[in-house]
C-alpha cells in the first residue's frame, strides 16, 4: 500500500547574492531528506535550532518549494500540480505553526478568521456560519466564542482556534510546526491531547515538529532527527527509542532532560 | 564563529558608498539642468531688461549660449564638468565657483553653530523627558516641540528679530559682520531643528529604557548615571545620526528663509536669486555643490552610524 | 546526570524570603502577583523554583533584587533576609552594592540581555569598575580568570552579544553575573532558549560553579525535567505562592499538592506512550482575580469546602517536606484506590 505521504530525496538550498558580488554564498538548508509518513499515524520530527525543521514543513507543503526532490501525497506529486492543482491540494493539508499570538490577524473577529478558511475551502456561503460553530466545538470551544477578537483569548485558546481554522476544509494531513512549544505545561497537554483525540476521530495524518524531545518520544509511531538538514535517524518510534542507530541521536537523547518518574 | 571586530568599517564598504554619492549627484545636477532650461524664464532677457529690442536679446542669448539645442548645451556642459569648470555667472560674469566660495564661509557656520546648539538643546530635554515620562520636563518638552515644529520658521526669525533686536536692541539687525550678527539666526534655526529632534530623542531613549539589557545593567548593581547614559543613551542616538544627518544636511544646503529674514549673504540668498534670475551656472553649480555637500554629510554619518553600531560593520 | 550528594540539607540559611507579597495596581485595579512567599535558599544549594507563567517567577526575582523600587503603582510587603539584613528595607545605594556583588542573575534570552553596543569584555569591566573600583588594567586578570571559569576563549572579551552563539552567550552572562564572586546565583530560565546539548552544557556549567565556587542559586523554571535535573530542593509556586518544597527526589515522585502531582503527569515523555495526559482543567489564574481560599479550588479534583474558604499555609509534612493544602497526598491515594477498582 503506498503511503499517505511520500517524500523523496527533497533538499532545499537558498543562495543570497547581489549584482557586484563575485562569491555567493549557498545554504543547504535541507539536504536529500526521503521519509514516508502512513495514514492516521504520527510522524514526528526532532532536531536543534537551525537543523531545517521549519524549511522542510514549509518545502513539504510548498509553501516554499523544494528546490529538488518530490512530494507525494496521496500518492500524488505536489511539483506536477499547476497553481490551481496546488490550491486544491492544499485543502487537503494544512500547516499550524508555532507561535498562536502572530496567527490569527488582531482585528478579525474569530467567526470572520475562520470564514476565510471556510472560503478557500470552496465551502458555500450558506453553511459556513454552521461549520465555524461546528469547528470550534471540535477543538473545545462554544459557539459563543465567535464574536470575539484574538486578544479575548490566551495562548492555549488562540492556539485551538488556529487548529479549528486547519481543519476548516477537512484536511487529511497536518504538519504541526512546534504547536505547543510557547505554551504552558498544563495547557500543553490539553492541545496535545486534543491533537491526539482529532487524529482518532477525523483520521488525521501528522508531522508533528518539535525540539521537545520528550514530547516528540511521547507522540510519534515514527521518528526523524534533523542535524544541519540532513535525517540522520528515520524508522518507527519503538526503535529509535530503544536502539538508535546515530550517535547524534544518542547524543540528543542523552542531552535531554527527563522526569524519572516511578511509573 | 564571525570576523573579528573592526573598529572602521571596511574599504570596500566606503567605496561602494563613495560610488553611490557619485552617481546621486549626478542624476540630480542632470535633472535640474533639464528643469532649468525647460522653465519658461530666458536670462539673456532678463539680462538686458524688458525694453531691450530682439537684436540685443538674441545677441546675447548666443554669447551665453542657451540659443543652441538642449542636447548640445547638456553635453558641453558635461565636458565643462569634467574639467571642473563650473562657468561664469550670467548676471556677475564671475566664476561660478568664486562666488560659491565667497558665501560657503558663512552658511557652514551657520549651519554648524545652529547644529550644535540643536543637538545641545534637544539630546538634554529628550533625555529628561523620556526619564520622566508624563511629568513637568515632559510636558514642557512635548509643548515646546509642537510649538517650534507648528511656527513657520520666518515667523518665528522675525519674532526674535522684532523682540531682541528691534524693541531690545541687543543684537544688530542685519548683515553679518560680527558674531552677534549670527545670534539671532543661529537660535532661530536651532531652535527648530530642535523641535523634531527632541521628539526622536525621547522616543529612541523611551525604547531603550524599556529593554532588557537595561533591565540587566540596573540588576547588575550599575549606577544609574551608567545605566542612563553608557547603556541606553549611547544606543539611543543611533537613529538621532541619521535623522541629524538629513537635517545638518538641509542647513548646510543654505537656509534660505533664515537668510533672507537676517539679510545674511550666504549660500540660500546666491542660489534664491539665481534661481529668479535664470543664471543657469550660478544654479547648477550651487545645486552640484549643495547635492555634494549633503550626500558627503550622509556618508560621514553612515561612517559615525557604522563605526557606532557594530552590527552594521559586520554585515 | 545524577546527583550525588544533597546540597543544603543542613545548611545555613543565605537567603530567606519571609511571607513576601507584591501587588500593581493600575485603573484601580490591583493585581496580586505574589501572596506571601515564604522561601530558603540555603549555603551551596540549587534551589529549583518552578511554576507556570502567571505564577509569579520573574516578580519573585525582581522583588528579591528590589528592583520594581521605582514604579508608581507597585506595593511589596514582607521580609528578605540576607546576611541578618531585610534587603527591602535598604536605602537604594545600599541595594546597589549587593546587586551584581552579592546577589546577582542570568537571564533568559542572553541576546537581549546584553548591551549591543557593548563588548563582552566591556561589560565584565562595568562591573568590576563599580563594584570593585577596578581600572582597565586591574580587570585584566580577572576578566581572563572569569573566561577560563565559563570555558569561553580570549576572543569572546573583545565581541559583542550579537557574534556569538546562543550557549556562548549565555556562558558570557554567566561570568558577567559572576565577576564580583557574589554568594547567591538567581538564575530567570537561563536555559529555555537554547537547544537541549547546549542547555545540558550550562546546566553543568552551573553545577561546576556551584562547587568550585560555593554559590548558592536559586533557578527558576517551567520545565520541570531541567530543574529535575539540577535542583537539589525543589519549591513549587501557583499563583503567587509556594504551594510545596521538598527534596528534589521526594517532591518528583512522592509529591503531596494536587498541583505538583497533576503538573508533573501532564508532562509527555516515552513513559507514557499511548497513554492520554493528564489534564487540569482550566487555566492558571489571572493575577487580578485571584480565587478565594486556595487559589488553585476550583482547578482542584479534591477541593473540599474548607479549600474555598481558608488559605492553606506552607507546613511541614514530613521531613523537610512542606505542603500548602488540607488534603495533602490525597489525590495520589484516591487515584490509586481508583486505579486498584
Amino acid at each position: 500500500m503506498t503511503p499517505f505521504v511520500s517524500v523523496q530525496r527533497l533538499s532545499k538550498t537558498y543562495t543570497a547574492g547581489s549584482l557586484f558580488r563575485s562569491r555567493i554564498p549557498v545554504t543547504h538548508a535541507v539536504r536529500d531528506v526521503s521519509f514516508t509518513i502512513e495514514r492516521n499515524t504520527v510522524m514526528g520530527l526532532a532536531g536543534e535550532s537551525g537543523s531545517g525543521k521549519s524549511t522542510l514543513a514549509r518545502a513539504l507543503v510548498h509553501l516554499d518549494p523544494p528546490s529538488t526532490g518530490e512530494v507525494r501525497v496521496a500518492g500524488i506529486p505536489l511539483a506536477r500540480l499547476g497553481r490551481h492543482g496546488l490550491r486544491k491540494a492544499r485543502r487537503r493539508m494544512q500547516i499550524v505553526f508555532q507561535d498562536p499570538h502572530g496567527a490569527l490577524n488582531p482585528r478579525l473577529r474569530i467567526k470572520h478568521s475562520l470564514g476565510e478558511a471556510l472560503a478557500n475551502a470552496a465551502v458555500p456561503r450558506a453553511e459556513r456560519a454552521d461549520r465555524a460553530a461546528e469547528l470550534l466545538q471540535l477543538v473545545g470551544l462554544a459557539p459563543e466564542h465567535l464574536d470575539r477578537y484574538p486578544a479575548a483569548f490566551s495562548g492555549g485558546q488562540k492556539q485551538r482556534i488556529v487548529i479549528a481554522r486547519a481543519l476548516a476544509g477537512r484536511p487529511e494531513f497536518l504538519v504541526l510546526d512546534e504547536p505547543v512549544s510557547s505554551l504552558d505545561v498544563s495547557i500543553q497537554a490539553q492541545i496535545i491531547n486534543l491533537l491526539m483525540d482529532l487524529k482518532r476521530r477525523l483520521g488525521l495524518t501528522y508531522l508533528f515538529i518539535s525540539h521537545d524531545l520528550n514530547l516528540v518520544s511521547y507522540v510519534s509511531d515514527s521518528i526523524g532527527i534533523l542535524k544541519e538538514g540532513e535525517l540522520v535517524e528515520y524508522g518507527p518510534a519503538e526503535q529509535v527509542l530503544r536502539r538508535p542507530r546515530s550517535e547524534y541521536t544518542r547524543k540528543l537523547f542523552g542531552a535531554s532532560p527527563a522526569l524519572h518518574r516511578g511509573v | 564563529m564571525s570576523p573579528p571586530s573592526a573598529r572602521f568599517p571596511s574599504l570596500r564598504f566606503a567605496a561602494a558608498k563613495l560610488g553611490r554619492l557619485f552617481v546621486t549627484v549626478f542624476v540630480i545636477t542632470s535633472l535640474v539642468f533639464v528643469v532649468l532650461r525647460v522653465l519658461p524664464g530666458d536670462p539673456a532677457r532678463t539680462i538686458a531688461g524688458l525694453d531691450a529690442d530682439e537684436r540685443e536679446v538674441a545677441a546675447l542669448r548666443a554669447e551665453l549660449g542657451t540659443d543652441r539645442p538642449m542636447l548640445e548645451q547638456y553635453l558641453s556642459w558635461l565636458w565643462a564638468m569634467l574639467r571642473a569648470d563650473f562657468g561664469s555667472s550670467f548676471f556677475h560674469d564671475r566664476p561660478v565657483l568664486e562666488l560659491i566660495r565667497e558665501r560657503v564661509p558663512l552658511t557652514v557656520t551657520l549651519s554648524v553653530a545652529a547644529f550644535l546648539g540643536a543637538l545641545l538643546v534637544a539630546v538634554p530635554l529628550g533625555v529628561a523627558m523620556a526619564v520622566r515620562r508624563w511629568g513637568a520636563v515632559d510636558y514642557f518638552g512635548m509643548a515646546f516641540s509642537h510649538l517650534a515644529m507648528a511656527l513657520p520658521e520666518f515667523w518665528l526669525a522675525i519674532l526674535l528679530l522684532l523682540a531682541f533686536a528691534v524693541m531690545l536692541g541687543w543684537f544688530p539687525l542685519f548683515g553679518a559682520e560680527t558674531p552677534l550678527h549670527f545670534v539671532l539666526p543661529v537660535v532661530a534655526l536651532a531652535l527648530s531643528r530642535a523641535a523634531v529632534l527632541v521628539r526622536l530623542v525621547r522616543s529612541s531613549m523611551i525604547e531603550e529604557l524599556g529593554k532588557e539589557y537595561v533591565l540587566a545593567a540596573r540588576a547588575h548593581g550599575l549606577p544609574e548615571h551608567r545605566v542612563r547614559y553608557g547603556y541606553a543613551l549611547r544606543n539611543a542616538l543611533l537613529p538621532v545620526i541619521t535623522v541629524g544627518a538629513i537635517q545638518f544636511g538641509y542647513l548646510l544646503g543654505g537656509s534660505i528663509v533664515i537668510e533672507q529674514v537676517f539679510s545674511l549673504p550666504g549660500l540660500g540668498r546666491l542660489l534664491l536669486s539665481a534661481i529668479y534670475r535664470r543664471d543657469f551656472p550660478v544654479v547648477q553649480g550651487g545645486v552640484i555643490v549643495t547635492a555634494v555637500v549633503f550626500s558627503g554629510v550622509n556618508f560621514i554619518a553612515d561612517l559615525l552610524y557604522s563605526a557606532a553600531n557594530p552590527k552594521i560593520r559586520m554585515t | 546526570m545524577g546527583r550525588h550528594k544533597i546540597h543544603g540539607r543542613d545548611g545555613e540559611t543565605v537567603l530567606q524570603l519571609q511571607d513576601v507579597q507584591v501587588s500593581f495596581s493600575s485603573d484601580g485595579r490591583s493585581a496580586r502577583a505574589l501572596r506571601g512567599i515564604d522561601l530558603e535558599l540555603r549555603e551551596r544549594e540549587v534551589h529549583g523554583l518552578v511554576g507556570e507563567s502567571g505564577a509569579g517567577k520573574s516578580v519573585l526575582l525582581h522583588t528579591l533584587l528590589h528592583l520594581n523600587r521605582g514604579s508608581a503603582n507597585v506595593e511589596t510587603s514582607g521580609r528578605v533576609i540576607y546576611k541578618g539584613q531585610d534587603l527591602l528595607t535598604l536605602f537604594e545605594p545600599n541595594m546597589r552594592r549587593i546587586r551584581g556583588a552579592e546577589i546577582s542573575i542570568v537571564f533568559q534570552e542572553p541576546a537581549k540581555h546584553l548591551n549591543p553596543g557593548l563588548t563582552i569584555g566591556g561589560h565584565i569591566e562595568d562591573l568590576l569598575r563599580y563594584h570593585r573600583a577596578a581600572t582597565r588594567r586591574t580587570a585584566g586578570a580577572r576578566t581572563a580568570e572569569l573566561l577560563e571559569l565559563v570555558e569561553l576563549p580570549r576572543r569572546v572579551l573583545r565581541q559583542y552579544a550579537f557574534e556569538l552563539s546562543g550557549g556562548m552567550q549565555q556562558r558570557a552572562m554567566i561570568a558577567i553575573a559572576i565577576a564580583c564572586n557574589p554568594q547567591v546565583l538567581l538564575a530567570d530560565e537561563p536555559t529555555t532558549a537554547l537547544d537541549v546539548t547546549v542547555q545540558r552544557q550550562i546546566l553543568e556549567l552551573l553545577l561546576r560553579l556551584r562547587a568550585e565556587l560555593g554559590l548558592s542559586v536559586l533557578f527558576v523554571s517551567h520545565d520541570l525535567g531541567v530543574v529535575h535535573e539540577i535542583a537539589d530542593r525543589v519549591s513549587v509556586l501557583y499563583a503567587g505562592r509556594v504551594v510545596e518544597e521538598a527534596p528534589n527526589t521526594v517532591a518528583f515522585s512522592e509529591p503531596l499538592h494536587p498541583y505538583t502531582e497533576l503538573l508533573l503527569r501532564s508532562v509527555p515523555s516515552a513513559a507514557v506512550r499511548g497513554r492520554a495526559l493528564k489534564v487540569i482543567p482550566g487555566t492558571v489564574p489571572d493575577a487580578s482575580a485571584v480565587p478565594p481560599g486556595c487559589a488553585f479550588h476550583p482547578r482542584c479534583p479534591i477541593a473540599g469546602e474548607l479549600c474555598a474558604e481558608q488559605m492553606p499555609q506552607l507546613e511541614p509534612a514530613c521531613d523537610e517536606h512542606r505542603v500548602a493544602c488540607f488534603y495533602p497526598g490525597q489525590l495520589s491515594a484516591l487515584e490509586s484506590k481508583e486505579g486498584a477498582l
